[in-house]
């Protein structure tokens, strides 16, 4: 049983083939990391796995359940966690709040009669995150007031919250300074081993130093998928991404 | 069967007005996700404008012309003097303003019109009966289906054929491409908002001969109109004349046939509508 | 939700405003007023205070929906002239305990508040204004039209208050049924602030805020904003009965656009998804209109003027003028 599996997963939308028979299987515990030059799918097949697109054909997998046809909301549930390329925050409400909201949803969301903040297991899961991330020292500010890379680490803390199965990241070091990439790779890779992790990338560097395996899309279809060490000696990577600077200097 | 068929070119006649009113607010809508709550109320006064015209002039023609045209630099004065600041985001705020502006219009006219209905005799060339078949039929209301059907033809003419008809759709699809490859959207937002302003006023004075003007007549038209607007969906000229039909069809059948039920009868087609389709039969602009 | 304007989003989330230094001894003043004040005015003027805190309550459901939910609604007031009609036809008609009545009536508003949410939840935005607005208007088309259940144009009138053998004042009295109403506004009120403070609240104003996010952490937020609908409609039902007994008839001009208008003036001008805003509101909007009422018929156009004027000035209500003025926001 793996973690998170497709079988032909396809999505078409009117004359464009934009993800083609993906098949993927990947373990528990795995970082898997899916590159790929622009166009080459990425977007559409996390939109395919985190609920956002139906496909056109192909079955998804969490652990043993399909959930081809579970709406977004229902795989979260489920414990598919995803953090969005640009942070999406509650940004009126407070950084301890935020995390509530995602700490919350697996407790008693629909209780009417305590404050939210009175269920003790709940607040202790939040101060844990808050700790792990670093941002429990600001923990009453507004979210609008966070720095652009905070702002991206409680993007991802509002994930983990919610203690996922498989974690999807998209983009997670995009927009990124150098020392916040730093920052975010180092915390991501703390994850390694206790959380599956999907995560897409533009940035190969970043993927290769954070993934156990890596699969490599191009024009809708997986081109080649191994370990890093693998996948980082083939010629073909460099003739897809050099393809893709060839095509930028004559546009 | 005569029952049926008379009830059914009632329902064309007032499918025709509903489109004409309604395509304006589908556009708009559509294109500047602008929901104008005072729109019924340009038909209301376009009814007036043209009784007043035609008691001092006798011309329905003038009485016509006058109707739009004011209605026409109503909406023009409405949009930039009050609509142009929100963006695309304050859909309520816009809508509260014109809501307040639908109570002031309201209001003010019953102030100066008084709560009479007021009616508007159609020219002597439109009037009397026009054989149909077998059917005897009010030319005024055959008058009103075939301009209707015109009026229909040309807005769809214009918007899928000219230039500046596609900007339009340009910009229902996506207004900031639209901007960015250099369309001047906020004078297109303008034209768009006082053109159809001047269908509202329009149909305001082509519906006075057949319905009336009085007060009330704009919230009970407000209605129909936006049931059209939600089963046809927003931004589409098909759109809302395929949804007058329906709802013009829906509505008069069953006040002719079931009336305790009258007022419910549109909710059937818009439930059924939004439960298939959320964004109407041939919503675009979302 | 999409087209509340950013100043009403710059409210502090879930908090009773007693948590703020100048909230608390304004509050206990304000309470002191409302208990002291009945016993030095005419019945008359008791019955205009009545009135308030019944469309204060209207306004608090109102304020879930529009404040907390980010769905602006126009339809109100049709929950309360469901429970308002609901109790006339029980009580006039059948041979119903009051307490039963009452509690059907309530009901019923929120079986009516379902229904509403079912058929204007399939959209968001500017759609969802009309389609509150169309469910409103049928609505009252309802009770305009279906004379042999609502009397139509004529309403339902001698409606009696109900006798309350424990206590020893009659509730025919302006003061005492006053009160009473005081009471119920408190406990609401305060079941309010609970509310929206709770795991349930702070979700509602999550999808507020963003909706997506809520669903990709796992809310079924189309339930959430369900669920509101039904609360804000048990709210109007409250606010319609206690209308019923004030002024001892109802009418079909009770399910009209315009107060459901009113209850939405009066949630903006107190300021959005705070808990007291709306009693704010009402506290304005209610005598404003007796007075416009009592000197000219010109309420609607009253009304419209300020909605435009309110829009255009003052788009965070009271509350944000006075919270802009102190500085901005504020931080818990």
């Amino acid at each position: 049983m793996k973690a998170l599996a497709t079988e032909g997963l396809t999505k078409r939308f009117a004359g464009l083939t934009a993800v083609r028979g993906v098949d993927l299987a990947i373990e528990d515990g795995e970082c898997r990391a899916i590159i790929g030059p622009n166009g080459a799918g990425k977007t559409t097949l996390f939109h395919l796995l985190s609920g956002v697109e139906r496909p056109t054909a192909g079955r998804i997998f969490l652990g043993d359940e399909e959930i081809t046809r579970e709406p977004a909301y229902a795989r979260a549930r489920k414990g598919l966690g995803r953090t969005f390329q640009i942070s999406s925050l509650f940004g009126k409400l407070t950084v301890e709040e935020n995390v509530l909201l995602a700490a919350q949803v697996q407790g008693a969301p629909f209780a009417m009669h305590r404050a939210a903040m009175a269920y003790a297991p709940v607040m202790a899961r939040v101060e844990r995150v808050l700790e792990e991330g670093g941002l429990a020292h600001k923990r009453r500010v507004p979210v609008r007031f966070l720095s652009h890379g905070e702002q991206r680490q409680l993007e991802l803390l509002l994930a983990l919250a919610t203690e996922p199965r498989v974690l999807l990241l998209d983009e997670p070091t995009a927009g990124l300074s150098e020392a916040e990439r730093k920052s975010m790779t180092a915390h991501l890779a703390r994850l390694r081993g206790s959380t599956t992790i999907v995560l897409v990338s533009h940035d190969i560097d970043v993927a290769f130093a954070l993934a156990d395996r890596v699969s490599v899309l191009h024009l809708g279809e997986v081109l080649l998928e191994g370990t890093v060490d693998v996948v980082r000696q083939d010629p073909r990577i460099t003739d897809i991404y050099l393809g893709e600077e060839v095509e930028a200097q004559h546009a | 069967m005569n029952t049926v068929a008379l009830a059914g070119m009632d329902a064309l006649s007032l499918a025709m007005l509903l489109f004409l009113l309604s395509a304006g607010l589908s556009i708009t809508f559509g294109l500047m996700r602008i929901i104008n709550m005072a729109h019924t109320s340009f038909y209301l006064l376009g009814g007036y404008v043209a009784i007043a015209v035609w008691t001092q002039t006798r011309s329905f023609g003038l009485a016509v012309i006058a109707a739009a045209v004011s209605m026409g630099v109503a909406g023009l004065l409405l949009y930039s003097g009050f609509l142009r600041r929100f963006s695309k985001e304050d859909e309520l705020p816009q809508v509260l303003l014109t809501f307040g502006v639908l109570l002031i219009v309201a209001d003010l006219a019953l102030i100066v019109w008084g709560g009479d209905v007021k009616r508007l005799p159609p020219p002597a060339f439109l009037g009397g009966a026009v054989e149909l078949g077998p059917l005897t039929y009010p030319r005024y209301r055959f008058f009103l289906i075939v301009t209707g059907l015109v009026m229909a033809v040309l807005l769809w003419l214009f918007v899928s054929r000219t230039r500046l008809g596609s900007l339009v759709r340009a910009g229902v699809d996506d207004v900031e491409t639209a901007q960015s490859i250099g369309i001047n959207m906020p004078l297109v937002f303008l034209l768009v908002f006082g053109f159809g302003s001047l269908l509202a006023g329009l149909a305001g004075v082509l519906g006075a001969p057949y319905l009336g003007v009085y007060p009330g007549l704009d919230f009970e038209t407000m209605l129909l109109a936006f049931a059209v607007i939600i089963v046809g969906g927003a931004g589409s000229i098909e759109g809302a004349f395929i949804a007058a039909l329906l709802v013009a069809l829906v509505d008069t059948f069953t006040k002719t046939y079931v009336p305790a039920l009258g007022y419910f009868s549109i909710y059937a087609p818009m439930a059924i509508i939004l439960a298939l389709r959320p964004n109407g039969l041939l919503g675009r602009g979302t | 939700m999409k087209g509340l304007p950013q100043v009403w989003l710059d409210y502090p989330r879930a908090g009773l405003m007693l948590r703020r230094t100048w909230a608390l001894p304004v509050g206990l003043l304000a309470l002191a007023v409302a208990i002291v004040l009945p016993f030095f005015v005419q019945p008359f003027f008791v019955d205009i205070m009545t009135r308030v805190l019944v469309f204060a309550i209207l306004a608090v459901g109102l304020n879930l929906l529009v404040g907390y939910a980010g769905l602006p609604s126009l339809g109100q007031a049709a929950f309360l002239a469901m429970g308002a009609y609901t109790l006339a036809i029980l009580v006039k008609r059948t041979g119903l305990p009051a307490l039963v009545a009452v509690l059907a009536a309530i009901v019923a508003a929120g079986l009516l508040g379902a229904l509403f949410g079912l058929i204007a939840l399939r959209a968001r935005g500017a759609t969802f204004l009309l389609i509150t607005l169309a469910l409103a208007q049928s609505a009252w088309a309802v009770a305009f039209t279906w004379r042999a259940m609502t009397g139509g144009d004529d309403g339902i009138g001698g409606i009696s208050r109900p006798t309350l053998a424990f206590l020893p004042w009659s509730m025919e009295q302006a003061r005492p049924y006053y009160f009473l109403v005081l009471i119920v506004f408190l406990v609401l009120l305060w079941g309010f602030s609970v509310l929206v403070r709770s795991p349930f609240g702070l979700a509602l104003q999550g999808i507020r805020d963003n909706e997506l996010r809520m669903r990709s952490l796992g809310y079924n937020t189309w339930l959430y904003q369900f669920v509101a609908f039904i609360i804000a409609a048990l709210f109007g039902g409250v606010a319609g009965v206690l209308r019923a007994y004030l002024t001892e008839a109802v009418t079909p001009g009770w399910a009209e656009v315009t107060p459901s208008a009113e209850a939405l003036l009066m949630v903006i001008i107190g300021g959005p998804g705070t808990v007291v805003g709306p009693l704010i509101g009402a506290l304005i909007v209610v005598p404003a209109g007796q007075i416009a009422n009592f000197f000219t018929n010109r309420w609607q156009l009253v009304l419209g003027v300020v909605y435009v004027l309110v829009v255009l000035f003052a788009p965070g209500g009271i509350i944000g003028l006075l919270r802009r003025g102190r500085g901005g926001e504020e931080l818990a």
